[in-house]
C-alpha cells in the first residue's frame, strides 16, 4: 500500500507536478536533514547536502523503483552524498557553538552533551558512522541499512559492531540522559 | 556500557533545531534549484542548437517562472498584494524583501536581475551569466487597476508594467525613476493624478 502511494506520488512528480514534489520534500526534509547532520556534524553542510539529495531525487525520478519506499530511496541518495562529502573541520567545530548561541533557550549543558556525542560520531570512519546513524537514530533494520549503504547485511553488522565498541569507549563517562533527541 | 545504554546515550543527543521559518523556506530553496537546473539544461540544449548572438539590452533575460509558493516571505508578500490598494512599502515589507533578496542572491550570486512578486507568487529573472554589477537593489510596488506587483530589482533594469516595458533608474540623489514610452514616474515628483498605475519605491539599503 505504501509503495503504491509512493508510486502515485512519484508519477505525479515525473509529469511535472511541482506541488507533489514540494509535498514530498516537506514530508521528508527533517528526516533527511537530520541524517545529513549526523553524518557531517555541520548544519551548513547538512543544509547543502539535504538540498542536493532532493535535487538529485528529482533528476532521477525515472530511476525510482516502484516496489521501494520513497524514504528508503531518499536515504540511499543522502547517504551516498554524505559519504562523498569532504570534511570541513572548522564548520564541524563551530556547529554546536553556533547552536547554543542561536538558541538562547537551549541549556548550554544539553548543547555541550550533544556536541560530545556528535564529536564521537565524527571520529568514526564514515561508513561505520552511517551504519550507526541509520540503525540507531533512524530505526532502519540491518537489511534496510544495507540497502541504503549498498552493502550486505553482514557488512552492516560488522560495521555496527566496530562502531559500538569505539563509541562505548569514547562515551563511557557521559551520563545516559543529556538532551532530547530530534 | 551495553548496547542498550549506548543507544540511550546516542539518542538523547539532539540535532540542533532550526526555526520554523527555515523549514518553511527549505522546500522553496529546493524547488528553486530544481527550476534552475531545468532552465540551465534547457538553455544549454538551446545554445547547442543555435548560434550565440550578442545580448540585447532590453530583454536578454533568462526568465525563470519560479513558483516559490512555499517561501513564507513570498506568501507574506502575496497576502499583502491581495489586499491591494495600500500603496506605500512598509518597513516590514522592505525588511522581508531584503531578506528574500538575500536568499535568492545567495543561490544565484551576481545573477539576479529582478524578483517579481504578484498574486501567482514570486518570479525570478536571472542573467545568463553571474556578471551582474554589485549595486544596491530597489524595491518597487506598482498597483494597477486590479492588481499589484512588487519588483526587487536594480537601477538600469527593465520591468514590464501593464504591458509596457519600463526602465528603472536611480539618480545620484537616490530618487527612483520609472521610464516608459508613454509615462514617466519619479519618486521625487510623486504620482500624477491621471496615471494608469500607482508606484512607490524604496531602496533596500534604507532600512
Amino acid at each position: 500500500m505504501v509503495a503504491s502511494d509512493d508510486r502515485l506520488r512519484t508519477n505525479e512528480c515525473r509529469i511535472g507536478s511541482q506541488e507533489a514534489f514540494e509535498n514530498l520534500v516537506r514530508e521528508h526534509q527533517r528526516m533527511i536533514h537530520s541524517l545529513c547532520y549526523r553524518l557531517t556534524g555541520s548544519m551548513e553542510d547538512a543544509d547543502d547536502l539535504a538540498q542536493d539529495t532532493f535535487l538529485q531525487a528529482y533528476q532521477n525520478l525515472a530511476g525510482f523503483r516502484s516496489e521501494a519506499k520513497i524514504s528508503s530511496w531518499l536515504y540511499r541518495i543522502a547517504v551516498n552524498r554524505c559519504l562523498n562529502w569532504r570534511k570541513h573541520v572548522q564548520r564541524q567545530n563551530r556547529a554546536h557553538q553556533e547552536w547554543s548561541q542561536l538558541e538562547p533557550e537551549t541549556p548550554h549543558e544539553i548543547a555541550r552533551y550533544a556536541g560530545q556525542v556528535q564529536e564521537a560520531l565524527m571520529r568514526l570512519p564514515a561508513k561505520q558512522r552511517a551504519a550507526i546513524v541509520l540503525t540507531t537514530y533512524d530505526g532502519l533494520t540491518h537489511a534496510e541499512a544495507a540497502h541504503a549503504l549498498g552493502c550486505s547485511e553482514t557488512t552492516v553488522s560488522w560495521r555496527l559492531f566496530a562502531a559500538r565498541a569505539k563509541l562505548k569507549r569514547w562515551l563511557k563517562n557521559l551520563p545516559q540522559t543529556g538532551g532530547t533527541a530530534v | 556500557m551495553n548496547n542498550s545504554e549506548l543507544d540511550q546515550v546516542l539518542r538523547s543527543a539532539g540535532v540542533p533545531d532550526r526555526s520554523q521559518q527555515d523549514w518553511d523556506q527549505f522546500a522553496g530553496r529546493v524547488l528553486t534549484r530544481v527550476q534552475w537546473a531545468k532552465a540551465r539544461s534547457e538553455a544549454e540544449a538551446g545554445h547547442a542548437r543555435t548560434e550565440p548572438h550578442p545580448p540585447r539590452f532590453h530583454l536578454r533575460f533568462a526568465a525563470l517562472g519560479l513558483a516559490l509558493v512555499a517561501v513564507g516571505l513570498a506568501i507574506g508578500f502575496a497576502f499583502g498584494l491581495h489586499h491591494g490598494r495600500q500603496l506605500s512599502i512598509s518597513d516590514s515589507e522592505l525588511a522581508a524583501a531584503r531578506k528574500y533578496f538575500q536568499e535568492v542572491e545567495a543561490l544565484f550570486p551576481n545573477q539576479v536581475k529582478a524578483i517579481i512578486l504578484d498574486r501567482q507568487g514570486p518570479h525570478l529573472v536571472l542573467a545568463d551569466r553571474p556578471d551582474m554589477p554589485a549595486s544596491l537593489p530597489l524595491c518597487l510596488k506598482i498597483s494597477g487597476t486590479d492588481d499589484a506587483r512588487i519588483y526587487i530589482t536594480f537601477s538600469g533594469q527593465q520591468v514590464l508594467v501593464n504591458g509596457e516595458t519600463c526602465e528603472v533608474l536611480q539618480d545620484h540623489q537616490g530618487d527612483v525613476l520609472l521610464v516608459g514610452q508613454q509615462e514617466v514616474w519619479s519618486s521625487a515628483q510623486g504620482q500624477p493624478t491621471d496615471a494608469r498605475y500607482r508606484v512607490s519605491a524604496r531602496s533596500l539599503a534604507k532600512l
